[in-house]
């Protein structure tokens, strides 16, 4: 069937939909509601096209026919699409990012790096600033913080402290140099020091371009420097942060003018593009009699004498005139030079445009302010200045700026006796240098650039900050910077230079009930030098919090930003078909989070009724644990009776979160407060049981955060899911420690090793190695080769392959993953509920799906075509041997078993007996092609066997000849019998990630790292070879094998391996020599305590 | 002598088990031969508790608003004296002169929980007829030579609907009553149900075989519970008499019904959200195709019919399909029943023959609008139908020509709007209505209508912006085109029919500010005309706000800013003294 879509011509299969085909040949048709596993469910009208004939459809729904002609862009469809949206965000109750970033101009993730230092993760809240500020401890001092204004914080008590966190981070000294893209061979120049300029530097040289940086003045930093005063903002501080620029390769030449030294011309011929960050470095004036009188200065001029280090001195009666930044810096200044100062406005202390706690500060440092006033002329008595005479004014209506205009009130002259005047009262862009370049200018001499890109008349100019906007905040100037880096990187590569639309959904009209049950807990207090002591110097009168203080602040921070910020399809397809948050305004519940489920915060404002989540969950997981409630537009996802989704029929699998197309259902993190990130991801395999399923993990500078399953639409049980996230967090071992008076204390490696070495004992066969089963094959070889040639023991164990226990089956018996694939009957026996084995339920009905026949003598597996009552399991299973059974459930199993010529006997091995196990073995035995499927508590009880591990009952240990154990990973003592056996031993080495009962009456204790934490391979059911990725890093630092390698060569081993690599190569080869010959299997029937230790970890978390 | 009293719901709500207890009890007494027979709903709503005495000779009375207390007058007077009371019994006043009955040719007449009346009347002889005589393809002929249209609301032909399922190979297929009557004011499924639940039964039965189902399922609403009660005896009884069940009157037909109560949302009257319901789960509707003809009930093939429609079955098959072709129009046949309710005199439910103009129902069997005011417009066709004017009255009631007005047949809802009506508010309590019963489904219909609401509420408030009405309409239409079942396809018919034929309403609201019905609370005020107060203080005694004050004067006044606008005071003043303006 030949299908055109968007022009291109498509083979289309019969029977399929337009999404179906546009999805298979990559066309991008956006739905929401839509999705591979599921039938179409056509209720969110987002992926409506236009087809020839017919309109504007649902590509979800309507199945192609021969020789249509589609189109996913038509204005129809697109207002279809768009309208659909617009629905959807009018009863969106949420925030894509926090308004504090929206309110930042710079979009400074401030909730991001507020939060990551709540979590005390320090250097990543700096990287994390780095990503749209090159200045994080200047403008931690100096910024206006537009972001607290726009805090939410402030309407339970009062506002994050923004500023403050980012001067804290900025000071924490790390040796930070953000990474950039390999060179690209462009050169761009930048006019300009200033804080536009030294960001548009910045971030093109973090895209690749080599920068040089020109400025008129001796030192880079702009109006930072030469306008902002020492005390707010130490030149120092400056130059560290000027310091990283200079170290990732941007050139500074400083002292050389434009027009003068340089000209735009000069620069447009040798590089590929200019930006010009020029500042507005020139002063108005008053325009009143004897303003150019000596003793009359301008503000700026005054702040930049200062920052040179010009010796300035002023007489004792000082008028600053102004009510903006410039002139409270100049009048703190001013005091700190000894005057008396006294600040004439022309309007009211509400209509000052400086930043408010500077007014305050200024005030608590002695400066008189007169209000209302306005100077209509300099007093001069021979060469000297001896006052001001000024008009008393009134507010009258608002003028253009929206400030009430003042008014002089007449007849109301009066005179302020002053010495020296200095004027703050507006700055301006110099055009001058600029004369004869071609650029435009605008009436207020302001340069003529494109708001959003920067970009000039002039192809390969482009311009930023005051120059362009006139006087604004310097975080403004920043904004403009890395927009206009953003558009030169685009320009010079030659592309249409587009800035990308984003879509952010906000929560409006926010009330105190909106912030849900918060306890008021105000700002945290640093220290502040008191006024009296801050103007006998210049130095900087604020304090960093301490770090305990800065988590403290950080914890405050609500989280309005949504976690699904960055990967959020309603977001996406929102922002591409430029929907509006308010075309439909109308009802709209303001539904609070619902935190109830330990792993899965359910934002239910956000949720689209899309109805994904429920269908996954009854129609793949086939569980149906949740399903709509309510009607009309309140309906809502729910659990039967509002209970908490794990209150339900609810495995805890997660499926649900990966199928929200929004931020309604999202993972929570392993962070105690969580934060929107872009975090890492690695794809390694879960340890938690044989099937060893690919998961994909996400970590933030080695700190894990959350597991989900690696394959697409997998799925992916409890365990893997939630299950290293319940497990891992707690008071982890972070380095050696040792027994000394019964107490177990920190020591060095050198002493735990010294202790191992003199404690163990020479003899042969006195120490017992044994490991837990999830070590990795190379982890298992190197134990198994300590144990061999330092240890000299033949007692190696994995935990609980008790000799005595263990049943040992033919390996023949064991099936292999092509045996999965051929089998025409599955018999399954072992998990008592799917809760258990949610992934083999998963695999068995998928092959039940597929048409394999499948019976049970398990509850675990209630979908089987044929199922018999496993409660006694072992005498189900002597039955099913008999030539004919009681029980006509059994004989119909025991048929099915007869006839089928591929059998397979899928178990769960921890949950049988050995008489179980024997029943099992003796049935796949009697069947020419009976074939096992054991699945195991952990995943690489497979591989330990295979590196040498060796439970055969001749070879268990004499206990009483033991002296020393060295146990890996095993929590052994949990059994109360063999706690006995270790207290009567001389060497007790336990290599534990945590403290638990083994170490506790262990003599050494080693760190180990998770399986999360270290490379390496294991063995999963079918014996397949899986790959573990290191995705997160261990408290000590170290990995499983360099522990090991250590530890053996501290004992005197003769061997070691200088690298990874060589180990790996060496244990595959070792493992490859022993396949084959293995003639049995052993099945312990029992667990593992690694198993049952998170088995209970998910349990505390009332799963 | 036979006596009975009509005890559907409807009779019941109106006290007719009090009158059927003291005329049993009476009748004791006085130790009469005479069984009093407890029958289902005559239609004349409007005069419930009925009693009707026929006498062998044919005579025929019937008393209406019998209260307890009449009964004694009655039973002396009529019963044993044989003189009827004048002054209790109803004049027919037109009511069923002009009406067709077949759907309800029983109804009132038999007492519904007898299989032998039902018989005595001619039940069961179309199944006996169709299973003795007919093959199942000489069945579906006859009832497509009939022209029987489904009474459920779109009108499909019924004989298409059973030919796509009967030629479907499937081992079971599955023939489902649509018992699910949502819409607010029509009881014409609970009265057929109540009233003569044989009769659909058999018609299920006769579908049953013209298809090949062998499994029936009857869907009713639990908030029917003398219907689901009925039902349940009348299965039974079938049962016994191997009308239902294995090998039926001995044919090698073999069928059962069961039955199925709703949890009431109205949405479960569509067929595939109410196969979703019937499968255990949440009542919500899915794309078609596949059609449930093909893949229905747990994926068999499914003929669904409403309940009326299957009633007429039993009557085609007994009288031939040409008896029921010959009422009706060119391309609707046979009768409609109605539920004939709001501002008119005789509300109740009538059966009239196809192509019957609205002008005739209102004014010859409705007796004209309630207490002489004027005749507005007909709601028709449920919550999502339209709304015809009476400049339109002449139009015949068929499919074709009510789908022209931009109303629908719907199901059956007839209501009369008389001049106090605003049309405004009207399109806003109907769409109120189904807002509040989408299923959530899809974005059109959940948000969609739910903002629809919002700018008709702004309107009646008279806070709408200057192209609301454009806005709505427009937006109107995109809810219609892309919901994705009939509730939101059809939602915003009130409001587009409205708009279309009352402009001037709108056109009052959005402009003037004003409600021309004095409807639209946030539009009227209530003002004392002070030449005729004559200070009783009725009012003021009465207002439940205390908005009512002594005036500077003889006189009461009321606070505008207090008042709530309920209009009490407009309706109590006994000398019209309050005014609405």
């Amino acid at each position: 069937m030949t299908v055109t879509i968007n022009g291109r011509v498509l083979a289309g299969r019969s029977g399929e939909t337009i999404l179906t085909l546009a999805r298979r040949s990559g066309v991008d048709i956006p739905a929401l509601c839509a999705e591979s596993r599921l039938d179409p469910f056509d209720s969110c009208g987002v992926c409506a096209v236009e087809v020839e004939g017919a309109g504007v459809v649902k590509a979800c729904s309507t199945p192609i026919k021969e020789g249509m002609v589609v189109s996913t862009a038509s204005p129809a469809a697109e207002g279809v699409r768009r309208t659909a949206l617009e629905l959807l965000l009018s009863y969106h109750f949420g925030d894509c990012v926090g308004p504090c970033q929206l309110g930042c101009p710079a979009h400074t993730d401030c909730q991001g790096y507020v939060s990551l230092a709540a979590n005390g993760l320090f250097l990543e809240g700096l990287k994390l600033l780095y990503e749209k500020l090159p200045f994080p401890a200047s403008f931690g001092r100096i910024c206006p913080a537009p972001c607290e204004d726009a805090c939410r914080r402030q309407i339970a008590e009062e506002p994050i402290q923004i500023r403050h966190m980012k001067r804290f981070l900025g000071d924490q000294g790390f040796d930070y140099l953000p990474e950039r893209d390999p060179d690209t061979g462009f050169h761009v120049a930048v006019v300009g020091g200033g804080p536009a300029g030294c960001t548009a530097a910045y971030f093109l040289r973090r895209r690749g371009h080599a920068v040089t940086v020109f400025d008129a003045m001796p030192k880079m930093g702009g109006m930072l420097r030469y306008g902002i005063p020492d005390f707010r903002l130490a030149q120092d501080v400056l130059d560290r942060e000027l310091g990283v620029l200079q170290r990732m390769g941007i050139t500074f030449q400083n002292g050389v003018r434009l027009g003068k030294d340089l000209t735009l011309a000069d620069l447009e011929r040798k590089y590929d593009a200019v930006f010009l960050g020029l500042g507005a470095w020139n002063s108005r004036g008053l325009s009143i009699p004897h303003e150019d009188h000596p003793d009359v200065q301008q503000g700026i001029d005054f702040l930049r004498r200062l920052n040179t280090g010009e010796r300035v001195t002023l007489p004792r009666r000082v008028a600053v005139i102004g009510g903006g930044n410039t002139a409270m810096d100049a009048c703190r200044s001013a005091r700190r030079l000894g005057a008396e100062v006294t600040l004439v406005y022309r309007r009211s202390r509400d209509e000052m445009p400086a930043i408010p706690h500077e007014v305050e500060e200024a005030e608590e440092e002695g400066v008189e302010f007169r209000f209302l006033t306005q100077p209509v002329e300099f007093l001069v008595e021979g060469r000297k200045l001896t006052g001001i005479r000024c008009l008393q004014m009134r507010l009258g209506d608002p003028d253009a700026s929206g400030r009430a205009k003042p008014v002089a009130v007449p007849g109301s002259e009066f005179v302020i006796p002053v010495d020296a005047a200095i004027l703050a009262v507006g700055q301006t862009f110099e055009p001058a240098s600029l004369a004869d370049s071609g650029l435009r200018f605008d009436r207020a001499g302001t340069m003529v650039a494109d708001p959003e890109t920067g970009h000039t008349d002039r192809p390969k100019v482009f311009a930023g900050g005051d120059a362009v906007t006139g006087p604004g905040i310097a975080i403004e100037a920043v904004a403009a910077g890395r927009r206009a880096a953003d558009a030169i990187d685009q320009f010079v590569r030659g592309l249409p230079i587009q800035m990308a639309p984003g879509y952010a959904h906000t929560k409006e009209d926010v009330t105190r009930a909106d912030l849900g049950d918060i306890a008021v807990t105000p700002r945290v207090a640093t220290v502040v030098r008191t006024p009296q002591e801050r103007v006998l110097d210049s130095r900087e009168y604020m304090t960093d919090f301490t770090a305990d203080q800065a988590r403290e602040e950080g914890t405050r921070c609500l989280g309005c930003g949504c976690s699904s910020g960055f990967d959020c399809a309603l977001r996406d397809v929102s922002s591409a078909a430029h929907a509006a948050q308010d075309a439909f305004a109308g009802e709209l519940d303001r539904k609070l989070p619902d935190e109830r489920h330990p792993f899965i915060v359910r934002d239910r404002g956000k949720c689209i009724a899309c109805g994904r989540c429920l269908r996954v969950c009854s129609d793949v997981c086939g569980i149906h644990a949740i399903d709509f409630a309510g009607r009309g537009i309140h309906v809502e996802v729910q659990a039967p009776f509002d209970r908490a989704w794990q209150e339900s029929t609810c495995v805890s699998c997660g499926a649900c979160v990966d199928a929200c197309p929004t931020g309604a259902l999202a993972d929570r993190g392993n962070l105690a407060k969580q934060v929107p990130l872009r975090a890492q991801s690695t794809r390694t395999t879960c340890s938690l049981c044989s099937l060893a399923c690919p998961i994909q993990v996400r970590t933030l500078g080695g700190h894990y955060l959350t597991s989900g399953p690696a394959e697409e639409e997998g799925i992916l049980c409890v365990k893997g899911r939630y299950g290293w996230q319940a497990w891992s967090p707690g008071s982890r071992i972070a380095g050696p420690l040792v027994r000394r008076d019964k107490k177990l204390i920190p020591a060095s490696w050198d002493e735990a090793f010294q202790l191992i070495r003199d404690h163990l004992p020479k003899e042969k066969d006195r120490t017992w190695a044994i490991a837990a089963g999830d070590l990795s094959n190379e982890e298992g070889h190197l134990l198994a080769r300590l144990a061999q040639s330092v240890l000299k023991t033949a007692f190696l164990e994995i935990e609980h392959f008790r000799p005595k226990s263990a049943f040992v089956a033919p390996a023949r018996l064991v099936a292999s993953a092509e045996h999965w694939a051929q089998a025409d009957l599955l018999l399954v026996v072992g998990p008592r509920s799917r809760y258990e084995h949610f992934v083999l339920d998963l695999l068995l009905r998928s092959a039940r799906s597929k048409g394999t026949p499948t019976a049970s003598l398990s509850r675990g597996f209630p979908d089987a075509d044929l199922a018999a009552d496993g409660g006694d399991v072992v005498h189900a299973l002597s039955e099913l041997c008999r030539p004919r059974s009681h029980s006509a459930e059994l004989e119909a199993i025991r048929t099915r078993i007869a006839s089928a010529t591929r059998p397979l006997f899928v178990f769960e091995e921890r949950a049988l007996s050995r008489e179980a196990l024997q029943g099992l073995c003796d049935l796949a035995v009697a069947h020419p092609n009976g074939r096992l499927v054991p699945v195991r508590a952990l995943s690489n009880q497979n591989g330990l066997l295979q590196a040498g591990f060796d439970p055969r009952p001749d070879r268990e240990p004499n206990r009483r000849s033991l002296s020393a154990a060295v146990v890996v990973g095993a929590d052994l003592a949990r059994d109360p019998s063999l706690a006995d056996e270790l207290a009567k031993l001389d060497l007790v080495v336990a290599l534990a990630p945590r403290e638990n009962r083994t170490t506790a009456l262990a003599h050494v204790v080693l760190p180990l790292a998770l399986p999360l934490e270290g490379r390496g391979h294991v063995v999963d059911t079918y014996g397949r070879l899986c790959e573990r990725a290191r995705t997160a890093v261990a408290p000590a630092g170290r990995e499983n094998w360099e522990i090991l390698v250590a530890l053996a060569a501290a004992l005197g081993a003769d061997w070691s391996y200088p690298s990874w690599e060589a180990l790996s190569q060496d244990a595959a080869l070792t493992r490859e020599e022993r396949l084959g010959a293995e003639e049995s299997v052993f099945l312990p029937g029992r667990t593992d305590s690694r198993a049952v230790e998170v088995e209970e970890a998910l349990k505390q978390k009332g799963i | 002598m036979n006596v009975s009293v009509g005890l559907a719901t409807c009779g019941i709500a109106a006290g007719a088990e009090a009158v059927y207890a003291r005329l049993v009890t009476s009748l004791a007494e006085r130790r009469l031969p005479t069984t009093v027979k407890r029958v289902g709903c005559v239609g004349m709503c409007y005069n419930e508790p009925l009693i009707d005495i026929t006498t062998k000779d044919g005579g025929h009375h019937r008393y209406g608003r019998v209260r307890a207390e009449d009964v004694e007058r009655i039973v002396v007077q009529h019963l044993v004296g044989g003189e009827p009371v004048q002054e209790l019994l109803v004049s027919e006043d037109g009511f069923f002169t002009r009406q067709v009955r077949i759907v309800l040719e029983n109804c009132g007449l038999i007492d519904p929980e007898s299989l032998d009346e039902y018989r005595a009347r001619g039940g069961y002889e179309g199944l006996a007829r169709a299973l003795a005589e007919m093959t199942p393809q000489q069945v579906i002929e006859e009832v497509k030579a009939s022209g029987l249209r489904g009474r459920g609301g779109a009108g499909f032909l019924t004989a298409t609907k059973w030919s796509f399922a009967a030629r479907e190979r499937a081992p079971d297929k599955m023939l489902v009553c649509n018992g699910d009557e949502g819409d607010p004011g029509a009881f014409m499924d609970r009265s057929v149900l109540e009233g003569d639940p044989h009769r659909v039964l058999e018609g299920m039965a006769i579908g049953a075989y013209a298809i090949g189902a062998t499994h029936g399922y009857a869907y009713v609403r639990a908030e029917y519970p003398l219907a689901i009660e009925r039902l349940e005896k009348a299965i039974a009884a079938a049962r016994e008499a191997h009308l239902l069940g294995e090998r039926i009157l001995g044919s090698g037909f073999s069928f059962d019904v069961a039955i199925k109560a709703g949890a009431g949302a109205f949405v479960c009257g569509e067929e595939t959200a109410l196969i979703a319901s019937i499968e255990g789960k949440r009542g919500m509707p899915r794309r078609r195709p596949p059609y449930p003809t093909t893949s229905g009930l747990w994926g068999r093939p499914t003929v669904i019919n409403n309940v009326e429609t299957l009633a007429n079955i039993p009557w085609i098959l007994r009288h031939g399909a040409k008896a029921f072709s010959s009422y009706g129009t060119e391309r609707s046949k046979g009768t409609k029943v109605f539920a004939l309710a709001g501002k008119v005199r005789h509300s109740g439910l009538v059966e009239v023959p196809m192509g019957m103009t609205i002008r005739e129902i209102v004014f010859d069997i409705g007796g004209g609008t309630r207490d002489g005011k004027g005749f507005k417009a007909v709601q028709i066709g449920g919550p999502s139908g339209g709304c015809i004017p009476s400049s339109l009255a002449d139009v015949p009631v068929d499919y074709e020509s009510l789908v022209e007005t931009g109303a629908i047949m719907g199901s059956g809802g007839l209501i009369v709007l008389d001049d106090e009506t605003c049309m405004v508010d009207v399109a806003r309590y109907f769409l109120d209505f189904v807002q509040k019963e989408s299923c959530g489904k899809c974005t059109f219909c959940r948000i969609g209508t739910k903002r629809m609401l919002e700018s008709l509420t702004r309107i009646c408030e008279g806070q709408a912006a200057q192209n609301e009405l454009e806005a709505l309409i427009e937006f109107g239409q995109k809810v219609k085109r892309y919901s994705l079942c009939g509730l939101g396809q059809t939602a915003p018919n009130p409001v587009l029919t409205t708009s279309r034929f009352f402009r001037d309403e709108y056109a009052a609201h959005l402009d003037e500010h004003r409600c021309p019905a004095h409807v639209c609370r946030a539009l009227i005020h209530y003002r004392i005309d002070v030449g005729r107060c004559r200070d009783c203080k009725l009012c003021t005694k009465k207002c439940p706000v205390q908005a009512i004050s002594q005036g500077d004067g003889a006189f009461q006044v009321i606070d505008d800013a207090t008042c709530v606008k309920c209009g009490r005071c407009h309706e109590l003043c006994p000398f019209q003294a309050v005014e609405v303006s």
